[in-house]
């Protein structure tokens, strides 16, 4: 029982991770950036291809992933959603022009790795077993667990008390007002996205090396949960989505043991649907009674 | 009484056209009628009141499961099997229709399409944790050509001639409720709901209304691809197929019917031509490119078209007859302000 909680915990840290960049962008700059799981799943075969080729170690190799995952987040954003500012339907064609772009990066990748599935070196990171009170871990579930955590804390912090994050934060209260006062928003805006994205491709590395590999359907497989993580917790909610990301995991491990592993995704939409009539958005959003 | 006439003309229009066509053409063309039926729903939906549903694939495997099953369970002449079929297919794609419409009263544009897209990645789970009969899916009912039909017509283009004729069913009262009052009510909940409320409209109702009345044609569309391929199968009505509905809609232009039309046209035969095109690159290249090319171009041709076309091919054609302004205009205002 502790096992199952506590793997649910490990996984509950990957989608949080997910999560989080997904949420990051909407929070800012209110756009769904559904090219976000394209991106996670980038981020698993360049952390793979870039550990087969060098055999960097772990340590260096998440930065490394992390860098394209921000160069990946500002063209995300220069392709799919800078074109559209300041048009009416801004928020819908972005949403449009997002998935299409989603779907060019995952032909992209097909294109460059083929069908296969991908895998990390045998032997490229240590498999070892922990036992902590009788829980049994991996390495690569602690490592996991760490970084998540790590990030997660970093961004908050770099949010709520650096003056790119007040930046950030007078953006999505008011762009025009924050242009006003002097905030760069064109930066603003790619320096959001950037991070999202780079948190986005550490997730996917993260989920292939825990996997051992990966499928061009990495993104598609984190996807319902991850859209569940971000709905549950109130869109553009940090703590929501770190909060929403571990009870689903939790939700998913004791699914797994009590009924078995189909019902994952009929109970994450079960516990999706049931939130949102009862809170219309999500457990940590805020009700707004008019929205301009 | 004048939309019921045309519908009827351009009906006997299609079954006409069937004649020109050799047997795949009218499989595919059977295939358009399917999805013309959901995205004329969607489109409505998406275009009059604003909300935007990623989800339609769903709704119409919802009204494929509920044909499949309800039409083998018949016993009886096949006129009766097809009615009854049919009859369930409302009926099941209206009621997940009225559940999604009672959140979505309740819901704002991104948690709304949030909820859709969950429910399509959630289809598979439900196929095979549901008696549905997991990824093999259900069979469809065989419908033979009539025997005073028989010497006439192959296969294919009876099937073509029941898909036309069922969307024709599914899209006109579509229209009519669109042009009549219930439409003025949408366009008012979605111009200013605490306007429209002072109105005496209530938004609510509104809503959740025009998701059963876009589920219903889409249940049908389902339906008539039931019919076509003779099984429903939950890989059928995946994400790709669920955002291609969406994309029909955009292309088109949304809140527009012929628009519809042609978005559909648009994504059952691209797809389709640069597979086609592939199949002609040789050995290696084309392997790689195999099934992939098509969502490349697809999507690169989609982005270019959101950023360069805003207004859907239904606006290209307003601008071009410019001279005479449509009665009721193409609403272009769409979710989430």
């Amino acid at each position: 029982m502790l096992q199952q909680l506590a793997n649910g915990v490990f996984t509950g840290s990957i989608y949080a991770l997910f999560a989080i960049g997904f949420t990051l962008v909407f929070g800012i700059l209110r756009h769904l950036n559904l090219a976000h799981p394209a991106v996670f799943t980038a981020g698993a075969f360049v952390g793979i291809e870039v550990a087969t080729r060098t055999a960097i170690p772990v340590w260096i190799l998440f930065p490394v992933v992390a860098v394209f995952g921000a160069l990946a987040g500002v063209l995300v954003e220069r392709i799919a959603f800078r074109p559209l500012r300041g048009r009416d339907d801004e928020h819908f064609a972005g949403l449009i022009s997002s998935v299409a772009l989603g779907g060019v990066v995952i032909a992209l990748l097909q294109a460059r790795y083929g069908t296969e599935p991908q895998s990390f070196p045998r032997e490229y990171f240590p498999n070892q077993l922990f036992e902590i009170a009788g829980i049994r871990v991996t390495l690569t579930q602690l490592v996991t667990l760490g970084l998540a955590l790590v990030l997660m804390l970093g961004l908050a912090w770099l949010v709520s008390a650096t003056s790119l994050g007040r930046a950030m934060r007078a953006v999505a209260e008011n762009p025009t007002a924050a242009q006003v006062v002097g905030v760069n928003v064109g930066w603003v805006t790619a320096g959001t996205y950037a991070m999202s994205s780079a948190l986005g491709t550490v997730a996917g590395a993260l989920l292939a090396l825990n996997l051992g590999q990966a499928g061009r359907d990495l993104g598609a497989s984190i996807e319902l949960v991850g859209f569940a993580v971000i709905i549950l917790g109130g869109l553009g909610s940090l703590w929501g989505a770190m909060a929403a990301g571990v009870i689903l995991g939790l939700a998913e491990a004791l699914t797994i043991t009590y009924f078995d592993s189909t019902w994952k995704g009929l109970v994450a939409f079960a516990l999706l649907f049931a939130v949102l009539v009862l809170r219309p958005r999500g457990l940590f959003g805020h009700v707004k009674v008019r929205e301009v | 009484m004048k939309i019921p006439l045309r519908a009827l003309l351009l009906t006997v229009l299609g079954i006409g056209a069937t004649f020109g066509l050799d047997p795949f053409r009218n499989y595919q063309l059977a295939t358009v009628a399917a999805c013309f039926a959901a995205v004329a729903g969607l489109t409505v939906l998406v275009g009059l009141t604003g909300q935007l549903s990623l989800g339609h694939a769903v709704l119409m495997a919802a009204g494929g499961y509920g044909f499949a099953f309800a039409a083998s369970a018949v016993e009886g002449p096949w006129p009766l099997a097809l009615l009854v079929g049919l009859v369930a297919a409302v009926a099941v794609a209206g009621l997940l229709g009225l559940l999604l419409g009672m959140a979505a009263a309740r819901l704002r544009g991104p948690y709304l399409a949030g909820l859709t897209l969950a429910l399509v990645i959630a289809l598979p789970s439900a196929a095979s944790t549901l008696p549905l009969g997991a990824d093999q899916g259900a069979r469809a009912p065989f419908f033979a050509v009539p025997e005073a039909l028989a010497a006439l017509i192959a296969l294919e283009q009876w099937h073509a001639w029941l898909a036309i004729v069922i969307a024709a069913v599914a899209v006109t009262p579509l229209v009519m409720l669109r042009s009549g009052r219930a439409g003025l009510r949408m366009r008012a909940v979605l111009d200013d709901e605490t306007a429209a409320r002072l109105s005496g409209v209530d938004p609510g109702l509104v809503k959740a209304g025009a998701f059963v009345a876009s589920a219903v044609p889409a249940g049908l569309g389902g339906a008539i691809l039931a019919i076509a391929t003779q099984q429903v199968t939950p890989g059928g009505y995946g994400l790709a197929f669920s955002l291609l509905l969406v994309v029909a809609a955009v292309v088109g232009g949304l809140g527009s019917i012929g628009g519809a039309a042609i978005g559909s046209v648009l994504i059952v035969f691209l797809p389709w031509i640069v597979d086609e095109l592939v199949a002609a690159v040789p050995s290696d290249l084309g392997q790689r490119l195999d099934g992939n090319l098509a969502v490349l171009l697809f999507g690169a041709g989609l982005i270019a078209m959101t950023l360069a076309w805003p207004g859907g091919a239904a606006r290209l054609l307003d601008r071009l007859r410019a001279a005479r302004p449509s009665r009721l205009a193409t609403p272009t205002t769409t979710t989430e302000r």
